[in-house]
């Protein structure tokens, strides 16, 4: 597969992208703080460029909501509260 | 002091009442309070009132739930009955109090324990510090000049300071580990989707995780114990019954197969963490320089998950009252809410195939280590912090080691070390398992303290010199005898 290409891109770029899509998402910003979240903006940048880098094919679904693994099999009728005067009983 | 279980079951033994625990507990909070501002609510009322039911059911000659009598305290994100919700902000205080205690709040209220107050974080959670402008810094209480980490700030520096044995916090990228290593205490990040989060407010509903600190593994297995079990109203809560871990703490660590994760561990790393995580290893006689998948790519795409769902879940506030959010992460949630879509997606597309990477991962190792931040606590207020000779930018770094763990959901577990002995500042290992062990990490976690290795002393506030770290203390009885 061939390595993407990152078309040029500048902190000026960011800045106009901050501000255009502030205002589609109504979100009031003066220019100091455009230029605090395209900071920040340029920064995550950088790290999706990282992920556009890793290789996915088309049959990568996005995860559902996330389980870490399957939940082991088992006995479902455990209590959880041992008694105080019994420290450390599992039941 | 007396850890949670300790006061558990001198109040089963009748050696003190729920009651004179409590009275110890406020005392402490009273006289420390002040300079660690680890609480935002204080419940005294109703700590009272559950005291009290605990020593007229130990009177009657009931037997006691395993927490009987133990104080705690919460994150102010957990619903709590009567109390706003405030979640670290401001812009919350105008809702309507909670009408129903956090599903989590309930267990332990069955368990017997006594809810003392809520506590300081940063707001909505996205933080490492809890440097909060609205409520104050929460301090930490090993050198009050130095963040407590965040973004369960609160619930660290009020297990550290001896306030009370047990808390609850919150960890999406980091933020019970952080203020663990930070304050050096012991904390669990349980597996994601382990306890329920219903009555929490969110932050990242993908990568939410609730869990507890204390001073003890002990103490953490016990109230971890004490919070487990299905809830079929919470979509994200995927266990389906209880697993408990504190009959099987003691077991030691024969037979685990034990690995020190290198690379992109070591490499963000400074000298303290790699210490700490030497000594650690070394205890456990580990494999050295073992390799977690993709761990960079993951710190990125928990970092864009949690920007594009914290902003997105904030956008509304954002657009009318920006001014009243935290202005330390205002700018960090309008940049996530204006983050193409498209980054969002492959993240969660790359952590599907991150997923089976890690569980391959565990099919050769049952514990894996690495240090939980990269540098001890930063003083209040800094910028930066020199990582192997790199300035770093402080708020958004010191997830580096945490961030990929919690975005594959492992349970992990905290362990206090002290590279530079006791006169020096804390720095956290994690103790890492797969997913649904919980109780592997807790074991490695209880062997680590009863070698000596790791521990959580109180920290002695009052006798705090400006500029010089606490001096701290361990003391076996109750802060004051009743």
């Amino acid at each position: 597969m061939k390595p993407i290409q990152d078309p040029p891109w500048t902190d000026a770029d960011t800045a106009d992208y901050v501000r255009i899509a502030a205002r589609l998402q109504a979100l009031p910003l003066d220019e100091p703080q455009v230029r605090r979240v395209a900071l920040h903006l340029g920064r995550t940048r950088a790290m999706a460029q990282m992920l556009t880098r890793f290789e996915l094919t088309p049959h990568e679904e996005i995860t559902e909501i996330f389980c870490p693994a399957p939940f082991p099999p088992g006995d479902d009728a455990v209590s959880a509260t041992p008694m105080a005067d019994t420290p450390g009983a599992s039941t | 002091m007396r850890t949670g279980l300790q006061t558990a079951r001198a109040i089963a033994a009748g050696d003190i009442s729920a009651q004179e625990a409590l009275a110890d507990c406020i005392a402490r909070i009273e006289a420390t309070d002040d300079e660690v501002n680890a609480f935002t609510d204080r419940t005294f009322d109703r700590a009272d009132r559950e005291a009290l039911a605990v020593d007229r059911r130990r009177a009657a000659g009931e037997p006691l739930p395993a927490l009987a009598g133990v104080p705690y305290a919460v994150k102010n994100l957990f619903d709590v009955e009567g109390l706003v919700t405030r979640a670290g902000s401001r812009v919350l205080l105008g809702n309507a109090p909670a009408v129903a205690d956090a599903v989590l709040v309930q267990r332990l209220q069955v368990a017997g324990a006594v809810l003392v107050g809520g506590l300081n974080m940063d707001e909505f959670a996205y933080g490492f510090t809890t440097e909060n402008s609205h409520y104050g810094p929460c301090r930490n209480p090993r050198d009050l000049t130095r963040v407590a980490g965040g973004s369960s700030g609160g619930s660290g520096a009020a297990v550290a300071a001896g306030q009370v044995p047990i808390t609850l916090g919150s960890d999406t990228n980091g933020s019970i580990r952080v203020p663990s290593s930070f304050c050096g205490v012991f904390g669990l990040k349980p597996t994601f989707g382990r306890l329920t989060r219903r009555g929490s407010f969110p932050f990242v509903s993908s990568i939410d995780h609730l869990g507890p600190f204390a001073r003890s593994a002990e103490d953490l297995a016990a109230s971890y114990d004490a919070m487990q079990g299905a809830d079929p109203l919470d979509p994200g809560c995927h266990a389906t019954r209880v697993q408990p871990t504190l009959g099987s703490i003691g077991q030691g660590i024969a037979g685990l197969r034990i690995g020190a994760l290198g690379g992109y561990f070591d490499e963000n790393a400074g000298p303290q963490a790699r210490k700490a995580l030497a000594d650690v290893a070394a205890l456990l006689k580990a494999a050295p320089n073992v390799v977690w998948p993709d761990a960079a790519e993951a710190r990125a795409a928990a970092f864009i998950t949690s920007a594009s769902e914290g902003g997105a879940l904030h956008l509304s506030n954002l657009r009318v009252r920006s001014r009243d959010f935290e202005p330390l992460s205002v700018d960090r949630f309008i940049s996530g809410a204006l983050q193409p879509a498209e980054w969002y997606l492959r993240a969660q597309r790359f952590r599907s195939v991150y997923r089976q990477k890690v569980i391959a991962l565990f099919g050769q190792w049952d514990v894996l280590l690495a240090a939980a931040t990269p540098v001890q606590a930063p003083v209040v207020g800094s910028e930066t912090f020199d990582l192997n000779g790199a300035a770093m930018p402080t708020r958004p770094s010191i997830g580096l080691l945490t961030q990929p763990i919690s975005f594959a959901g492992c349970p992990v577990v905290a362990v206090p070390c002290w590279p530079q002995g006791a006169d020096g500042l804390p720095i956290g290992v994690q103790v890492i398992t797969a997913p649904w062990h919980e109780d592997l990490a807790l074991r490695v976690a209880h062997f680590l303290e009863t070698e000596g290795l790791c521990s959580a002393p109180v920290a002695a506030i009052a006798s705090l010199v400006a500029g010089r770290p606490s001096q701290d203390f361990e003391s076996d009885g109750g802060f004051s005898e009743s």
